[in-house]
C-alpha cells in the first residue's frame, strides 16, 4: 500500500507542477541556459589553431588534427578522433555552465511542492489519510524528481541537436555520458535538497524566501559535484578528461574515481541530512 | 465504539481548549453542538488522529490515539471532513477523488471508478466533474469535501460543520445521506445549524468552554426547555429573556423568547424546539456561572 501511495503522490505532484506552470518554466530555463552557453562555446571554439597538451607540441590547425603524424600527439591522446574530441570540449563547457543556471532554477521552482499543501489547506486532509511521514516525504521528493527527469530528457535531446548545429560533429557518447552520470545526478540532488530544506515553510512566498537561504548551499554542493564528476570522460578515453588538472596518463581513471569517492559522502550525506531535517520537523510539529 | 476519557488539550501551554471530556459514542449519528471556541474542532481533530491530546485517552474501535500506531489505525478507517477545507485548485473533481481514494487504500481501479462515479452523483456534481476545482463555488467545494470523506466506505466518519455553505436542498440531501449511512458506522457531526441535528441525530453532546455540558437525546434537551419558551405579542421582552426570533404578523410583532415571560400580558407558552432547548441550556449555564462568581 505504501509504495502505491508514494507513486500516486509522485504522479499527481508531477501533474500539478505541470499545470501550475512550474515545470514549464523550468523547462524553458533549462533550454535557454543550454542555448546560451552553447552559443558561447561556439564563439570560443572558433579559434583555428590549437596547441595539443604535452611537451614540445607545436600549434596545429583544427582541420589537420586527424592527419598529424603520430609523434606529434601525446601518447595518452592517441586513438581518438581529435576533431570530435576538440568539439566535445565545447559540449563539456556548455553542459557544465548550464548546470549552474539550471541548479538555481531548480531551487527556485521546486521548493513550493510541500508548502503549497498548507497554503491550499489540503494538508489537513492528507494528514487524516493513512499515509506515513516517510511516504509523504518520499512521494514529494519522487514527484519533483520525476518532473525533473522528464524535462531533463527533453533538455538532453535539445542539447544534442543544438550543439551539433552550433559546434559541428562531436562525440555523442560523451554527451550521453555527461547527461547520465553528471547532469542528472546533480539535477536530482538540487531538486531533492530544495524540496526537503524548504519543507517547513507554509506558503509559496515563505518557500521562496527560504530558497534564497538554501540557494548558496545547493550551489556549493553542485559546484563540488561538478569538480568531482566532470572528469568522467576518462571512462570513454583519457583524452576526454577535460577537467582534471593534470596531463592525463594511465592513472587518470584512478584520479577521477578517487575524486568521486571523496565527494560522494558529502553529496549523499547532504541529501540524507536534509531528509532527516524534514522528517524531524514534520514529527515535531505534528499533533501540536 | 469510541471511548473518550478525561481528555484535555492545551494549546501553547495556555489555551485550554478541552478540559476533561468524557464521552462514549456508539454507532449511529452523534451531534456536537456548542458556541464558537467550545472545543468541537479540537475534539474532532484528536479523534481523527491529527492532534495529540495533552492528557486523558481516546480509543476508537480499539485504537488508542495517544500512540502513532493507534493514530494510523484510526486513519485507516476514517473519513474526515475538516472545518477549513482546501482542495488542489488545478485538479478536477475526478482526479482529486481518484488521488484521495488511492491514498485511502482503495487500490482496485474498477472499484475506485465505481465509487467515485457514485459519490459524484450523490453530491450532484456530475455536470462539473471535469472542471478544475478552482472554478467551483464554496458550496461545491464543500460537496467535494463530503464526497472525499465518504471514499473507501469508512467505519468512522468525522465531519466538522459539513453543511455550512450548502444550499437548503443540498443540506437536506446530505443530511439524509448521512442518516442512511449511519446504520452500521459511527458518524460524528458538528454544526451550528441546530436543525441539522434535530433532524438526524439520536444522540448529541453540547460543549462549552472545553467541557461537555449536556449529553443525551435531542428530545430530552427539548424537554428541559418545556415551560420556558414563550410567544410575547406587542411588547419587546427585556434583557432578562433571550429573544430567539421576532416575526412581524398582522396583529403586531410576535417575539419568541426563552426564559420566564409569564409576567408579560398576552404571553403564551410555546412548544420548544431543539434550538430553544439549546438556548435554554446556554442561558441556564450562564446564570449558574454568574451565581458562582457572585458567591466567590
Ligand atoms: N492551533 C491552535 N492554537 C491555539 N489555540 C487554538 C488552536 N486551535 C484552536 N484554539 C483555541 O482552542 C479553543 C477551541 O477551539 P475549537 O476550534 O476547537 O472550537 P470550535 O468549537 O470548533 O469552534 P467553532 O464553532 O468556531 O468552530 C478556542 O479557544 C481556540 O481559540
Ligand atoms: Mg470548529
Amino acid at each position: 500500500m505504501t509504495a502505491r501511495q508514494i507513486l500516486t503522490m509522485a504522479r499527481f505532484e508531477m501533474l500539478m507542477a505541470f499545470r501550475r506552470r512550474s515545470l514549464v518554466i523550468l523547462q524553458v530555463l533549462f533550454l535557454a541556459s543550454i542555448l546560451f552557453f552553447a552559443n558561447i562555446s561556439r564563439e570560443t571554439n572558433q579559434t583555428s589553431v590549437i596547441v595539443l597538451p604535452g611537451e614540445g607540441s607545436t600549434p596545429a590547425r583544427i582541420e589537420d588534427l586527424n592527419t598529424l603524424p603520430e609523434d606529434a600527439i601525446p601518447v595518452w591522446m592517441r586513438g581518438v578522433d581529435l576533431n570530435l574530441w576538440y568539439r566535445s570540449g565545447g559540449v563539456s563547457t556548455t553542459l557544465i555552465a548550464a548546470l549552474i543556471i539550471m541548479g538555481i532554477a531548480i531551487v527556485m521552482f521546486t521548493n513550493e511542492s510541500i508548502p503549497l499543501d498548507r497554503q491550499y489547506r489540503v494538508r489537513e486532509l492528507l494528514d487524516a489519510m493513512p499515509l506515513s511521514r516517510t511516504a509523504y516525504l518520499a512521494g514529494k521528493v519522487l514527484g519533483v524528481w520525476g518532473g525533473l527527469l522528464a524535462i531533463s530528457v527533453l533538455a538532453a535531446l535539445f542539447s544534442a541537436v543544438i550543439l551539433r548545429i552550433l559546434l559541428g560533429p562531436y562525440d555523442l557518447r560523451y554527451l550521453a555520458l555527461l547527461w547520465l552520470a553528471f547532469e542528472l545526478p546533480l539535477i536530482l540532488l538540487a531538486g531533492g535538497l530544495a524540496v526537503l530544506l524548504t519543507s517547513w515553510t507554509r506558503t509559496r512566498r515563505g518557500a521562496v524566501l527560504m530558497s534564497l537561504l538554501v540557494l548558496p548551499i545547493v550551489i556549493l554542493l553542485v559546484a563540488l559535484g561538478i569538480m568531482s564528476l566532470s572528469g568522467i570522460g576518462v571512462f570513454i578515453h583519457p583524452a576526454y578528461a577535460f577537467h582534471i588538472l593534470l596531463s592525463p596518463d594511465e592513472s587518470a581513471v584512478e584520479v577521477v574515481i578517487g575524486r568521486i569517492r571523496d565527494a560522494l559522502p558529502t553529496l549523499l550525506g547532504s541529501l540524507i541530512a536534509s531528509w532527516c531535517l524534514a522528517y524531524g520537523w514534520q514529527r515535531l510539529r505534528e499533533g501540536r | 465504539m469510541i471511548e473518550i476519557t478525561d481528555l484535555t488539550k492545551t494549546y501553547n501551554r495556555s489555551v485550554h481548549a478541552l478540559n476533561g471530556v468524557t464521552l462514549t459514542i456508539g454507532t449511529g449519528m452523534f451531534g456536537l453542538l456548542g458556541p464558537n471556541g467550545a472545543g468541537k474542532t479540537t475534539l474532532m481533530r484528536i479523534l481523527a488522529g491529527l492532534l495529540r491530546p495533552t492528557s486523558g485517552s481516546a480509543t476508537i474501535f480499539g485504537n488508542d490515539v495517544a500512540t502513532l500506531r493507534g493514530r494510523m489505525g484510526v486513519k485507516a478507517l476514517l473519513g474526515y471532513l475538516p472545518q477549513e477545507l482546501g482542495l488542489y485548485p488545478n485538479l478536477n473533481a475526478l482526479e482529486f477523488l481518484d488521488y484521495m481514494a488511492i491514498l485511502k487504500g482503495v487500490n482496485d481501479a474498477r472499484q475506485r471508478r465505481a465509487q467515485i462515479d457514485r459519490l459524484i452523483q450523490q453530491v450532484h456534481l456530475d455536470d462539473v466533474a471535469q472542471r478544475p476545482l478552482k472554478t467551483y463555488s464554496g458550496g461545491m467545494k464543500r460537496r467535494i469535501g463530503i464526497a472525499q470523506a465518504l471514499l473507501g466506505d469508512p467505519r468512522l466518519l468525522i465531519v466538522d460543520e459539513p453543511t455550512s455553505g450548502l444550499d437548503p436542498e443540498e443540506r437536506i440531501r446530505f443530511r439524509n445521506l448521512l442518516v442512511d449511512m449511519a446504520q452500521d458506522r459511527a458518524i460524528i457531526l458538528s454544526t451550528h445549524i441546530v436543525e441539522d441535528i434535530s433532524q438526524s441525530c439520536n444522540d448529541l453532546a453540547v460543549m462549552r468552554g472545553g467541557r461537555v455540558i449536556y449529553r443525551g437525546a435531542p428530545a430530552d434537551l427539548i424537554e428541559q426547555a418545556k415551560g420556558h419558551v414563550w410567544i410575547v405579542k406587542g411588547q419587546r421582552p427585556d434583557e432578562q429573556l433571550i429573544l430567539v426570533s421576532s416575526l412581524q404578523m398582522h396583529d403586531g410583532v410576535h417575539y419568541r423568547a426563552v426564559g420566564d415571560a409569564s409576567r408579560y400580558p398576552g404571553a403564551v407558552a410555546a412548544e420548544p424546539s431543539l434550538e430553544d432547548g439549546y438556548m435554554w441550556l446556554m442561558q441556564d449555564k450562564r446564570a449558574g456561572e454568574r451565581e458562582a462568581a457572585r458567591q466567590q
